[in-house]
């Protein structure tokens, strides 16, 4: 029997299936473009053709991420902070913080030694402190989002970028640009910038070891050296980190599956 | 600027014709109104866009008292005969200015409001009492007798009583009334008056007490925090998949909770009771707030507690640090978040609500 | 010696020596408020930290050295090293809708820079933020807040209250301290009070001259000088003030030399470095000539009677307490008789009382053709300062002018 879990973000969508055996057998990262219905079915269909198999071998589904209520098929509805947790915890587990930096909120999320959640803190107000926030600053420097992780651990010189609004931090940006300091330095500056935005979140709930990272800014090498720091040194960063919330979601419905 | 008064279809008809004083603080002394045959009608502003208020004031004000100014200045208040302020925050003291200057004026009063609870306090406060009741007196031509009072206070007391009978309906597992369902009571009391209101409640009583529960077993929560006047949210908050088996606030709960004695200083009674009851952020008294919402918690069987502030509403956002200790030291999982008490906030605030859920869920 | 200790005694140690080179008045009342900042260490003196609006001649009458809170918050912010106590403050969940003078202090005080107090004292005027976080200050220190609940309107009977507060207040500093009240000393402040009263009133006259003596820099923060209210140093420092603008007017000397523009400057200066002034003054010719909370608004103090009575009805009379009347006749009348082309109000952020209030202001100065720019800055937090878009407004609004 097979379990799939569909993260429906607002900028992504992932559908992850899994076997009896707790083990990912296809998953895949889909835009969610402007309909999340239409995203969820296609991310849901191709996941299933990886995988080889037809949605009659599926037991359970479940759906998260800010577009959940747009699967008609899923079984059930759960959030992205408890399946988050979930993923995390089963790649990791002796996580007991989760950073989640995705591309429009950002979450700490705090489990206890058996993987449940017990405290969380979202952001999903403010673009600054999420992958948003990136994005804005790699367009203002006219680089890719891949290079700042790289370029950001050549830097020599520490620069702050004072603005807490990413409209305001992004003129200031500009601003370093036509000054010519070297991109490396503002780069830094822009990872630090996110860094204490979250920071607030992370002294909130506590960074409890192991520190876990999820959502895809923790493919970005820049900001997981400085999270690294703040966690003391050590930190898990899985090799997908986008598909953490649908891998949980896969993992709660084989647990629903199982008990009924 | 200044917008016309229009006659008021009455809704309560146990007087007819009664004039209509609107209130907006819990600490407005009710009984003193209803003396003066007036009818009280507590002031909510409303949860949609702010559109003409902004232009006066700034737009870091809460929602509740734009709304309010913005309700007024479209005409929404004209068929009261006039508004009895308290001066709870610094908000509020700015929303009588600007309504003092921009609304239809009629009967405009501001009482002042210690954080105290001295003897000087209690005679500060019942002076203030003096003078509404003096106001009104003078502006109405009528006088307000201390029997009048009296039968104010007695008849709110029933209600109070009625509403506790209720209340305490939700102490059963599931509970026998919903949240929302209490709610809607309570911003009822707010429109039809006292007597109506007595013989609905009761009614509702019987009916909720004799009736079968119906709802499943559900992760039990009490509400805490700034004045939420639509019942919808609580409903919104139940439909996320728990139980609001209390709530601690002025617009539901903590209005009925006050007990008036009844000595020879009917004023001082009052002053007194007003002072003495469940404090609201702004009497600064945050470790009995924190230890009535304990208390509450675990006499309600909940397992967690919301607590929502309203966005910009200084009261309560500097208790936050410290209540959200005290609570989680209680043993209790809180979960803190802050919208603007319109349904629209809560539509954002849904995952975090849900997610709370299912941190409750064992 | 502690990082604020040492904050202030070099900056008492620095004025010192620049008197000595040449007397100016805001040398010298920086000097005096520099000395205020050093009694917060002095062993000999109880320390109170308290909300501005509080006697501070009572406490001084009891060998109190009394700080308000705003106070530590603007030095700080005006010192450039705000930013991570306000980040502390915020890491433990205070929000940052919240206005940030006080927000500064919670996180100093979490972070335990401050010197612990011995007593606090808030009053529940001008704002409610002010008294919250004295309590959430007490609870960090495990120390009692004694409330003074400033009364709405000023009768028979709220006077009496306020004294009566006043008196308990006595008792409450007594009670903690073992020190008592010296009524001479206390009575000595009223006179003093008086004395300086008469010099800060010519001296503010004086700025009504076209051009005024003083720029803008001289009058800024001038609030401060509550803390020195009653005693010897503000008699001088008010003297001074008089004696240095006196005598440019009878020199024809400016404060700001080519002044084309006169402003009035609506509650509280921005604390922390910028360019604002800088502009205004070298590309507009304007000059801040009256800052509202400067005008001396209560009447010359009972030297006879009551001394508590009379520091009550100082403080029942501010403009900023109770409804908006008063203050907004205050504004009408400064933006008149002093001749202002315009008004600038900072609307700093998360402060209710006046955010409220910023159409009145704007319809008040209306009445006597002062037009008012708000600027809708954090006047201490400047992670929020965009100056380029503030300059901005303010360039636009002076091409207006």
């Amino acid at each position: 029997m097979y379990y799939a879990g569909i993260d429906i973000g607002s900028l992504s969508t992932e559908t992850v299936i899994i076997d009896d055996n707790e083990k990912s057998i296809a998953y895949n990262i889909f835009p969610t473009g402007a309909n999340s219905k239409i995203a969820a079915q296609k991310s849901f269909n191709l996941s299933l053709e990886l995988a080889g198999i037809s949605p009659d071998n599926l037991q359970y589904i479940v759906a998260t991420g800010y577009g959940r209520i747009s699967v008609p098929f899923a079984s059930k509805m759960v959030t992205e902070i408890t399946c988050h947790g979930r993923g995390a915890y089963h790649l990791f587990p002796g996580t007991r913080t989760i950073i989640d930096i995705g591309g429009q909120d950002s979450k700490v999320i705090k489990l206890e030694d058996s993987g449940k959640v017990i405290d969380f803190a979202m952001n999903d107000k403010c673009a600054a402190g999420t992958g948003r926030f990136l994005e804005v600053m790699a367009r203002a420097m006219e680089i890719d989002l891949e290079e700042m992780g790289p370029m950001s651990l050549k830097s020599e010189e520490e620069i702050s970028i004072s603005s807490m609004c990413t409209v305001f931090a992004e003129s200031e940006v500009i601003s370093l640009v036509a000054q010519a300091r070297p991109k490396e330095d503002i780069i830094n500056g822009i990872h630090n910038a996110i860094c204490s935005r979250i920071s607030a979140m992370m002294e909130r709930i506590g960074m409890e070891p192991e520190v876990s990272m999820t959502g895809g800014v923790a493919k970005n090498s820049g900001i997981v050296a400085k999270i690294k720091q703040r966690a003391g040194g050590k930190i898990n960063v899985p090799d997908e980190p986008q598909i953490v919330g649908a891998l949980g979601a896969a993992l709660i419905a084989r647990d629903i599956a199982n008990r009924e | 600027m200044v917008s016309k008064k229009n006659p008021a279809e009455p809704k309560e008809k146990t007087l007819t014709g009664m004039s209509r004083m609107g209130w907006f603080c819990s600490y407005t002394p009710l009984e003193i109104i209803h003396a003066a045959l007036l009818f009280p009608v507590r002031i909510t502003g409303h949860s949609d866009p702010i559109i003409k208020a902004d232009s006066f004031m700034h737009p870091n004000m809460c929602q509740y008292v734009r709304s309010c100014l913005d309700t007024a200045l479209a005409g929404g208040y004209d068929h009261l005969e006039g508004a009895v302020f308290v001066n709870s925050c610094d908000a509020m003291r700015r929303l009588h200015d600007a309504w003092r200057k921009y609304i239809s004026p009629g009967f405009t009063f501001i009482m002042d409001l210690p954080k105290g609870r001295s003897d000087a306090d209690y005679g500060y406060f019942r002076n203030e009492l003096l003078k509404l009741k003096n106001a009104l007196e003078k502006h109405f031509s009528i006088e307000i007798t201390e029997g009048a009072i009296k039968q104010a206070i007695n008849v709110m007391g029933e209600s109070r009583s009625l509403y506790h009978k209720l209340s305490d309906l939700q102490k059963e597992n599931p509970p026998l009334i919903t949240g929302k369902e209490l709610m809607q009571l309570a911003s009822l009391y707010f429109t039809v008056g006292p007597y109506t209101w007595n013989k609905t409640a009761e009614a509702l009583f019987k009916q909720k007490n004799d009736a079968k529960p119906t709802a499943v077993n559900r992760p039990r929560i009490l509400l805490s925090g700034s004045p939420i006047h639509n019942p919808d949210i609580i409903g919104f908050i139940e439909e996320c998949g728990m139980d609001v088996v209390y709530e601690d606030m002025c617009t539901g709960s903590r209005f009925f909770d006050m007990i008036v004695e009844n000595t020879a200083d009917t004023l001082l009674d009052l002053s007194r009771a007003y002072l003495d009851k469940s404090p609201c952020s702004r009497m600064l008294m945050i470790k009995e707030r924190t230890k009535n919402i304990v208390d509450l918690a675990n006499e309600f069987g909940a397992h967690g507690i919301i607590h929502h502030s309203l966005k910009f509403c200084d009261t309560y956002l500097y208790d936050v640090p410290q209540l959200k200790r005290h609570l989680t030291e209680s043993g209790l999982k809180v979960l803190l978040v802050e919208g603007d008490c319109t349904l629209g906030s809560f539509g954002q605030l849904k995952t975090r609500i849900e997610a709370f859920a299912e941190v409750l869920n064992d | 010696m502690s990082m604020l200790e040492t904050y202030f005694a070099q900056l008492e140690e620095g004025l010192k020596k620049k008197l000595e080179r040449k007397t100016t008045a805001r040398r010298k009342f920086i000097y005096e408020i520099s000395r205020i900042g050093g009694k917060m260490f002095d062993d000999n003196l109880s320390s109170a930290w308290t909300t501005v609006f509080v006697p501070f001649e009572i406490l001084n009458a009891m060998g109190v050295a009394g700080n308000f809170i705003e106070f530590v918050g603007a030095m700080m912010a005006g010192a450039g090293i705000g930013r991570q106590y306000l980040e502390k403050a915020e890491a433990a969940g205070y929000s940052t809708d919240s206005c940030a003078y006080h927000r500064t202090i919670v996180g100093a005080a979490l972070e335990g820079i401050m010197p612990e107090p011995d007593l606090l004292i808030g009053a529940s005027c001008p704002c409610d933020g002010g008294i919250k976080v004295l309590k959430r200050i007490g609870e960090i220190y495990k120390k009692d807040v004694f409330v003074i609940n400033t009364p709405y309107e000023y009768t028979p009977e709220s006077l009496d209250y306020l004294v009566n507060q006043f008196k308990a207040m006595i008792d409450f500093i007594k009670e903690r301290t073992g020190r008592d009240i010296d009524f001479d000393l206390l009575r000595q402040s009223i006179r003093n009070n008086n004395k300086a009263r008469e010099y800060l009133v010519e001296a503010l006259e004086l700025c009504k001259n076209v051009p005024s003596p003083a720029s803008s820099n001289d009058w800024k923060n001038f609030i401060m000088f509550v803390l020195l209210a009653g005693s010897e140093p503000a008699i001088e420092v008010a003297r001074i003030y008089r004696d240095e603008f006196k005598e440019k007017v009878g020199k024809g000397l400016a404060g700001l030399a080519d002044e084309k523009y006169r402003l009035l400057w609506i509650q509280n200066r921005i604390q922390f470095k910028n360019n604002l002034i800088n502009i205004l003054e070298s590309k507009f010719g304007a000059n801040v000539v009256i800052d509202e909370l400067n005008y001396i608004y209560w009447e010359p103090m009972d030297e006879e009677g009551d001394p508590l009575r009379a520091l009550a009805i100082r403080q029942i009379t501010h403009p900023i307490i109770g409804n908006i009347d008063r203050r907004l006749d205050v504004l009408a009348m400064l933006g008149r008789e002093y001749k202002c082309h315009g008004a600038i109000n900072p609307a700093h952020w998360g402060c209710r009382q006046s955010g409220g209030a910023r159409y009145m202001f704007k319809e008040a100065l209306r009445e006597v053709d002062v037009p008012v720019i708000h600027l809708d800055v954090d006047c201490v937090d400047e992670r929020n300062f965009s100056e380029g878009q503030i300059i901005t407004r303010l360039e636009a609004f002076m091409e207006m002018l």
